[in-house]
């Protein structure tokens, strides 16, 4: 074997090796990648992780051929008749054009094969789904009667990216599909009376007369008392609106601010007994 | 020399166009759009272009809600959530399914290739609340309890 194609060989064993050997180790030790991808946060499963570096490279490319052209432009118009200077203006430009074509017709293609490819989030692979693998899981401790929520803001693949974190994120997600069914938008029945307008809101059902809303995500925080009061409960239904209750509404119904609310009302995920739909979970209370 | 920048300034400008119409091209408005199931492709309306949708987090909307159910739709997994408003939950749940394959446009087939989760939330009926019941015409669909 000569050196060529020694060096060919290894080159060949290099690459196969970069390719499959992540690939092994996401798949056999359950490894979770542990470095952010810029603009795409941290990816959960290997086959994210490639199509959110993917994505990444499409963006800098995207970036560096205006860069580039802008550049070549630039060079040309003040080559002042320079042929050598025209002629690296005119290279700088057509290999960014090149680079875009390349960049776009390769978007083309993995999108004619299965749009979401190239889809941002997280998407069904369909014809590669077997790569990925999924967290799936149980609602843990559960009756049977308290499944995890499938899709959406409360599904246990979003809630593991909370502050429920992958331990907590599936009793989590149950106790939102007895509470709201996973949707943000939900009003409860839990109605004031006389005026009879709902109190408690939003995926995990938050009692907007009993407590205060946390979390970054909320513009609304103070909400015990100012949003209705006196405070609601299973034997006192009577109250009046309080100054803040349109602006605790639209927090309570904004799906991260509930999420992180949810999460401190539960210790991050650790007692589960203020809420109602935690009679058929049985989590710890 | 004039001349060549000017075609140059053309050029950048050309291409920059036929980036965003590429763009343009790629995330515009599509009346129907084709879901990739495990079992096939489903084309369906899409629900980001429905009369009264709601935007909701992760892209999501809302297309339908009255006194009776609620459908959502999230793009990102392509699943839907159908929750269950009213007490009546077995007629609820008919009439939420026959909205829900009529406003996408799909046969019952298809309907059974999507993702879609219908429940009902706890304070509608206690014993009923927490699970998956899918759709009744499809092979994973599952009864209310009695």
């Amino acid at each position: 074997m000569n050196f060529r194609t020694k060096q060919k060989a290894l080159s060949l064993l290099t690459l196969t090796c970069s390719v499959f050997l992540p690939r092994i180790a996401f798949a056999v030790l359950k490894y979770t990648p542990m470095e952010e991808i810029p603009g795409f946060g941290r990816p959960g499963s290997d086959v994210e992780y490639v199509i959110a570096l993917y994505k990444f490279g499409l963006w800098t490319i995207g970036i560096a051929a205006v860069l580039m052209i802008s550049i070549g432009a630039f060079m040309y118009i003040t080559s002042a008749g320079n042929t050598s200077q025209m002629g690296k203006a005119k290279e700088f430009i057509f290999d960014a054009i090149a680079g875009v074509i390349l960049a776009m017709t390769s978007y083309l293609l993995l999108y004619t094969i299965n749009p979401a490819l190239v889809q941002t989030g997280g998407g069904d692979y369909g014809s590669i789904s077997g790569i990925g693998g999924g967290s799936g899981g149980s609602s843990g401790g559960g009756t049977g009667k308290c499944e995890p929520v499938t899709t959406g803001p409360c599904s246990i693949e979003n809630l593991e990216k909370t502050c429920f974190g992958k331990e907590h994120a599936a009793q989590a997600s149950a106790i939102c599909m007895g509470e709201s069914s996973g949707r943000e938008s939900r009003e409860s029945g839990d109605k004031c009376q006389p005026e009879g307008f709902p109190v408690s809101l939003g995926l995990f059902q938050i009692n907007l007369s009993a407590h205060n809303l946390t979390g970054a995500s909320c513009t609304q925080k103070t909400c015990a008392s100012t949003a209705a009061s006196p405070m609601y409960d299973k034997d006192h239904h009577n109250c009046t609106k309080g100054a803040n209750y349109t602006t605790c509404v639209t927090s309570a119904t904004t799906a991260t601010c509930n999420i992180e609310t949810a999460c401190q009302l539960s210790s991050n995920g650790l007692h589960w007994g203020a809420w109602g739909a935690n009679k058929n979970c049985g989590f710890p209370k | 020399m004039q001349t060549k920048a000017t075609k140059i300034i053309f050029a950048v400008v050309g291409v920059l166009i036929l980036i965003s119409l590429f763009y343009l091209f790629l995330q515009g408005n599509k009346k129907q759009i084709t879901l990739k199931t495990s079992d096939g492709n489903v084309s369906i309306n899409n629900p980001a272009e429905l009369p009264d949708k709601k935007s909701l987090s992760l892209s999501g909307v809302n297309f339908k809600e009255n006194s009776d159910y609620a459908i959502d739709y999230y793009p990102e997994d392509h699943g839907f959530i159908i929750a269950i408003l009213n007490p009546n939950i077995q007629v609820a749940r008919a009439l939420a399914e026959k909205d829900f394959v009529q406003t996408l446009g799909i046969s019952q087939a298809d309907a059974c290739k999507l993702k879609v989760s219908l429940s009902v939330p706890f304070n509608i009926n206690e014993t009923a609340s927490g699970i998956n019941y899918g759709l009744s015409f499809c092979p994973n669909g599952k009864a209310f309890p009695k």
